[in-house]
């Protein structure tokens, strides 16, 4: 059969082939679709891992200072500010992210506790020490 | 809150008068010469506790754990230390 460019059966030859390259457009245009979600979707991911990690690392900068910060107050001559001290370490060891500086947290501690009452002659132990004594304690309690 | 693994008290030389260490796990701890005047030491566990020059007078062990003859033979104790029920001929 010859077709000639009039020719019903031409002009439905034509037709099947635009709608043919048309599917192919369509599968070609979605699969691109994909493609840019996926990447969109993973630089996202990327992006919000990214900020969590500067978050962490943030509020990890954060407990250091503290705690080099409160080494310093331990040593302060206000009582207040050494209480402050003694109670961010506690704190900082009751976080359960910071594990690692419960032990420092606790040496430390005691460090002061036995410079502070070497020489100390009252009955009882000044508020600062009773404050890190019953800390001490609550830390080392075991169940009863 | 569970006991700390790691970590040894070393309160050695410490004047800790009537402080509260109640069922505390002092296992290991260094407490020689510390005064302990008065100290609530109830139910702690004193496992190889260094107890050398230890002031204990008037403090409460009783019902301390693994609590040595030794140990206390180290630690000045006098009629007002109450001792856990073992150890109450001395």
């Amino acid at each position: 059969m010859v077709l000639t460019a009039n020719s019903p059966d031409h002009v439905a030859y034509l037709i099947q082939i635009s709608e043919l390259i048309r599917n192919y457009g369509l599968i070609v245009a979605a699969g691109l679709g994909l493609i840019l979600a996926w990447w969109r979707s993973r630089a996202s991911n990327r992006q919000a891992i990214a900020a969590l990690k500067q978050a962490e690392v943030a509020h990890r900068n954060h407990v250091v200072e503290m705690f080099n910060r409160a080494i310093d107050q331990l040593g302060s001559e206000k009582l207040e500010v050494r209480l402050g001290a003694i109670y961010t370490r506690k704190r900082i060891s009751r976080d359960p992210q910071y594990v690692d500086y419960k032990i420092p947290i606790l040496e430390t501690l005691t460090a002061y506790v036995r410079e502070r009452t070497r020489l100390e002659a009252n009955a009882e132990p000044p508020v600062d020490v009773r404050e890190i004594m019953k800390f001490l304690n609550e830390s080392l309690s075991e169940p009863t | 809150m569970p006991p700390i693994d790691g970590f040894v008290l070393d309160l050695s030389g410490a004047r800790v008068r009537q402080t509260n260490l109640s069922h505390a796990n002092l296992t290991r701890a260094n407490l020689s010469h510390a005064d302990l005047t008065g100290a609530n030491l109830r139910g702690a566990n004193l496992a190889g506790a260094i107890l050398t020059g230890t002031i204990l007078r008037g403090a409460d062990l009783s019902e301390v754990r693994n609590l040595t003859e030794e140990q206390l033979a180290g630690a000045v104790v006098d009629d007002t230390t109450i001792l856990p029920a073992k150890f109450h001929s001395h």
